[in-house]
């Protein structure tokens, strides 16, 4: 009899939640590893996911992988997401939803030669702006400074065409292309989008409509982690950046540092709500201010119900101040 | 005779060489940047400095074609067969043939790196795709290439449906089998190339497609070009491989590969 009480009592112990199982999780990420990752890795790396109950597996992305499919084929169980493409696929009824922002703004910047003093005298000189951002910050220049597709030229992911042309300006993410470019001998101008009002959020973790209803305590435990594996990667880099190596080991170093300063330099991670919200902290307000950018550039219809692309349910629970 | 095959390895050996000094000349005189155009030489040295990271890329990129290529010949060959069998068959089928041919290799990718969990089988499947057409439709053409003389002969003979397909069917495809592995050979190496731009696999297993990927982003472009001579370099040998595969084959009879004395 005692034999099979503790029989009983070892199933249970195996089976039951908690103490020992760890909740296995995916999350997919939107690009080789970069310091735009390294919460995520930091938390990996400092054990804070095992702290919380949770085996997390980052894995990579890529220049052509869709993470929004690769959710939905539950191929992840949360992905690094984006604000414009999250309400582009509520508006197709996927049932996709935003748990947090990491970023608080969008790092997408313009760069133009030093001799450029605003960003309203581009308007005159050529824009090399990528194909992908036809359909997010692009319309949104042209009805912010009025700037005309007869100026823009596409963008190949290379900065040599703005090195040999002094004649041209492009578009670039703050944390990677203006260092890229200062290596090369050129102080550029860099103009931050969002501080002159373009409002989505970046580098979101999106997940499936049905974790949040079914499992809220996992994706509750994972905006958690997430939030002190930043905190914790801001203050001390090192170990996140030594799983970025391992993963995409021809990332330099002073790339690394330069993303981890760019970050902090625009309050990207701690700025904005998140100083008192906490981190991953996103707002309605927000949300209906990329909604409307998006109604009015006519990439949305306005009969969205933009609301299912985000839940705030999280933002309120879990409180990880900078 | 002798001073033929002088010239016939000279002259592109000369002209390799002019090209490559105009090209470093070009780069000097105008004292163009290395981040915009490396000269050779810096591309050269670039190989040999970076060549541990490169080789072992290399390899890896090496291995997917190599599977690849081989799954094209087995598999296309395979389909070849089941299209001569019956003239309804390869109607019904060879048109599902040209469009696996037609179809960017970039819009399936995504289902495949879904279905298949690991990154080397989904890329191999990606670079058989790329690289299975043209094995299917040279060998496909080749067996119903026969000499209808030859097939009567066969027939008078009173020979097996066996011994007509090893004896004459086989022999008769093998050039159009070898001329379609040839471009096979090509397509399973860009085909593996394009396919880790698309599945994104990175880190220690990582093949050629993300060091030129990396190296553009960071802007080491004599990286990038030194990566891109390497994967020239094995495309050649690859075609020269498979030359030799095919003058090994068909040396002793075929007038593709038959030395003619003039």
């Amino acid at each position: 009899m005692k034999r099979l009480l503790a029989g009983i009592a070892l199933f249970i112990a195996a089976f039951a939640p908690g103490a020992h199982a760890l909740d296995k999780v995916v999350f997919l990420t939107n690009w080789y590893a970069q310091a735009e990752h390294g919460g995520f890795y930091q938390a990996v790396a400092e054990g804070i996911y095992e702290k919380h109950g949770l085996d997390v597996t980052v894995r990579m992305g890529g220049p052509q992988v869709n993470v929004l499919q690769l959710l939905l084929a539950e191929r992840a169980d949360f992905v690094m997401g984006y604000d414009i493409q999250v309400l582009q696929a509520v508006e197709q009824k996927l049932p996709v939803v935003t748990v947090g922002a990491v970023f608080q703004s969008d790092p997408v910047v313009l760069i133009a030669h030093p001799d450029v003093q605003k960003i309203e005298d581009l308007k005159t000189r050529t824009l090399l702006i990528g194909q992908a951002s036809e359909t997010t910050f692009w319309p949104w220049l042209k009805a912010r400074f009025g700037f005309s597709d007869r100026q823009k030229r596409p963008y190949a992911f290379s900065v040599q065409q703005f090195l040999v042309d002094r004649k041209v300006a492009q578009q670039g993410y703050a944390t990677s292309e203006p260092y890229i470019i200062e290596k090369a001998g050129i102080a550029p101008k860099v103009f931050l989008l969002a501080e002159y009002g373009y409002p989505p959020y970046a580098q979101t973790i999106v997940t499936l409509e049905k974790t949040v209803k079914q499992r809220p305590d996992l994706v509750r435990r994972f905006y958690r982690a997430t939030a002190e594996g930043w905190k914790s990667y801001l203050a001390n880099p090192a170990p996140g950046n030594a799983l970025i190596k391992r993963d995409n080991p021809e990332m330099p170093d002073d790339a690394i540092a330069y993303g981890v300063a760019t970050m902090k330099r625009y309050g990207l991670v701690d700025g904005g709500d998140a100083k008192t919200l906490g981190i991953l902290a996103m707002t309605d307000a927000r949300w209906k201010q990329t909604f409307d950018f998006m109604v009015g550039a006519g990439m949305l219809e306005s009969g969205t119900a933009w609301r299912k692309a985000y839940t705030l349910e999280f933002v309120r629970q879990v409180k990880v101040l900078p | 005779m002798s001073g033929e095959r002088l010239l016939r390895w000279l002259g592109p050996v000369a002209a390799g060489l002019v090209i490559l000094l105009l090209w470093h000349l070009i780069v000097v005189l105008n004292e163009i940047p290395h981040y915009i155009l490396p000269s050779p030489l810096l591309v050269l040295r670039t190989l040999v400095e970076d060549w541990a990271l490169l080789w072992r890329a290399l390899l890896i990129t090496l291995q997917v074609t190599g599977i690849a290529l081989l799954l094209a010949v087995l598999l296309g060959s395979a389909i070849s067969f089941l299209f001569v069998q019956s003239r309804a068959i390869e109607a019904s089928l060879f048109p599902y043939a040209v469009v696996l041919q037609v179809t960017p290799i970039v819009a399936i990718a995504p289902l495949i790196i879904i279905w298949v969990r690991e990154p080397l089988p989904a890329l191999v499947i990606c670079a058989t795709v790329a690289a299975i057409f043209p094995v299917i439709s040279s060998t496909t053409i080749g067996l119903r290439s026969v000499d209808p003389g030859l097939l009567d002969l066969f027939r008078l003979y009173g020979a097996s449906r066996w011994q007509t397909l090893v004896r004459l069917r086989i022999p008769s495809a093998a050039p159009y089998f070898f001329a379609g592995l040839r471009i096979a050979a090509a397509l399973a190496l860009i085909g593996a190339v394009v396919a880790e731009f698309v599945a994104g696999t990175g880190g220690t297993r990582s093949g050629l497609a993300y060091q030129i990927l990396m190296a553009g982003l960071q802007l080491n472009i004599p990286r990038l070009f030194a990566a891109l001579l390497l994967i020239t370099a094995a495309g050649i040998a690859l075609f020269l491989l498979v030359s030799a595969l095919s003058w090994l084959a068909l040396r002793k009879w075929h007038e593709s590969e038959l030395a003619r004395e003039k």
